[in-house]
């Protein structure tokens, strides 16, 4: 509503038609308990009331507010069940607003899982991998391209060389006749080793000796 | 209901408080002495309204026997109304509310009660929400509906809540 000079309303209500069937029953409960405030009130007057005409001495009027009090204790205990209704029905409808929240996200995730799907079709994917494997083999073409295209074979006989001198002229030269300059090999055990041994297979001598 | 008689400070039994000083730094600590009083008299009593005609003890103490007069009790509720503390309801009656909180205050605290009891996304009524067992012991507890609404008003302009309407009595659904 509104036409043309109306506002443009910033956005539409949330409120459901579910959500006033809940406020009017809430409404309810509200004025059922005010109510029975009401009525409890009047009982614990009554009571006092009841109290006040016996001590007076007025057996019969004593009776009849009695009486009255009984009544509103009978409404009382039926408000109690309507109460009791009331609320078990607006937790049903509050219980069916969330099963339904549910259900409409599931909707919306089934929605999003089906759109996915109608992408990644198997001849999609198909077509995915044997582009990028076209890819990778076109990139290795083109470094063999690049890699022999920088460089003459002249140029990597000059690189070549380059290393060659490189390799002379900061590593010490080795000698090829490194063999002649390293002292001989000894082809025996050297003197002290020899006592020591000596000392120990007599000792051992010794102890058989003993032993015997 | 019982309700405990409110705690005086000092300066309600102090005859120049009464006075508008004229020494510009004392009466600006009058001044916020006065709206502090204010504030805490009217969350005492749980007085949403209160009216600069009325010989209320608030402006009155018999004790000492001063009273603040009309023009600086206009004044003062005009220092709360800038502060967000008030709003003049009525030029001619002299009537104002009062916000202990403001009313982005109350909105916050009503709000954040509301996301912690989990009431967001279900209907509630203002009288439950008002009067209610289960909002005892909340600080808007019988706040005045008028600043309620106040406040719920301001939470649905920031899309917090929506106010809904049936016979003439109200109820909120936050999101």
């Amino acid at each position: 509503m509104g036409g043309i000079f109306g506002k443009s309303k910033k956005q539409p209500s949330r409120v459901t038609e579910q959500d006033k069937a809940v406020l009017q029953l809430k409404q309810q409960r509200d004025k059922i308990k005010q109510y029975q405030k009401r009525i409890e009130q009047s009982l614990e007057k009554d009571r006092a009331l009841a109290i006040q005409c016996l001590n007076k001495g007025q057996r019969e009027r004593a009776k009849l507010i009695l009486r009255k009090k009984k009544y509103q204790e009978n409404l009382l205990a039926t408000t109690d069940k309507e109460l009791e209704t009331l609320e078990k029905l607006t937790s049903d409808l509050e219980f069916s607003q969330v099963q339904q929240q549910v259900i409409d996200g599931l909707k919306v995730g089934n929605e999003a899982l089906k759109k996915i799907h109608e992408v990644l079709t198997i001849e999609e994917v198909e077509r995915i991998m044997d582009e990028s494997r076209e890819g990778v083999e076109k990139q290795q073409e083109i470094d063999t391209l690049i890699a022999s295209g920088i460089l003459s074979s002249e140029d990597e006989d000059a690189v070549a060389a380059e290393l060659e001198e490189l390799v002379a002229s900061t590593l010490p030269a080795i000698d090829e006749d490194i063999d002649e300059k390293l002292p001989e090999i000894p082809t025996e055990e050297p003197e002290i080793e020899k006592k020591k041994k000596k000392e120990k297979e007599r000792h051992q001598e010794e102890r058989v000796a003993l032993e015997a | 209901m019982t309700e405990s008689e409110f705690d005086f400070p000092w300066e309600y039994n102090f005859p120049p408080f009464f006075t508008i000083q004229k020494h510009a730094e004392t009466r600006k600590q009058q001044f916020l002495r006065w709206k502090e009083l204010i504030l805490a008299y009217a969350k005492h009593k749980n007085q949403a309204i209160i009216n600069i005609n009325d010989e209320s003890e608030l402006f009155h103490n018999n004790k000492i026997n001063r009273t603040l007069d009309r023009e600086s009790r206009e004044m003062i509720l005009n220092e709360l109304c800038n502060s967000s503390n008030a709003a003049r309801v009525n030029k001619n009656t002299g009537t104002y509310e009062i916000y202990w909180l403001t009313i982005e205050e109350w909105s916050n605290v009503i709000y954040t009660y509301a996301l912690n009891s989990g009431m967001t996304n279900s209907v509630l009524t203002f009288f439950e929400l008002l009067n209610g067992d289960d909002s005892k012991d909340q600080e808007f507890h019988q706040l005045n509906e008028q600043v309620f609404m106040k406040a719920l008003k301001h939470l649905e302009t920031k899309g917090k809540c929506e106010i809904m309407e049936i016979d003439g009595s109200f109820g909120v659904k936050f999101f």
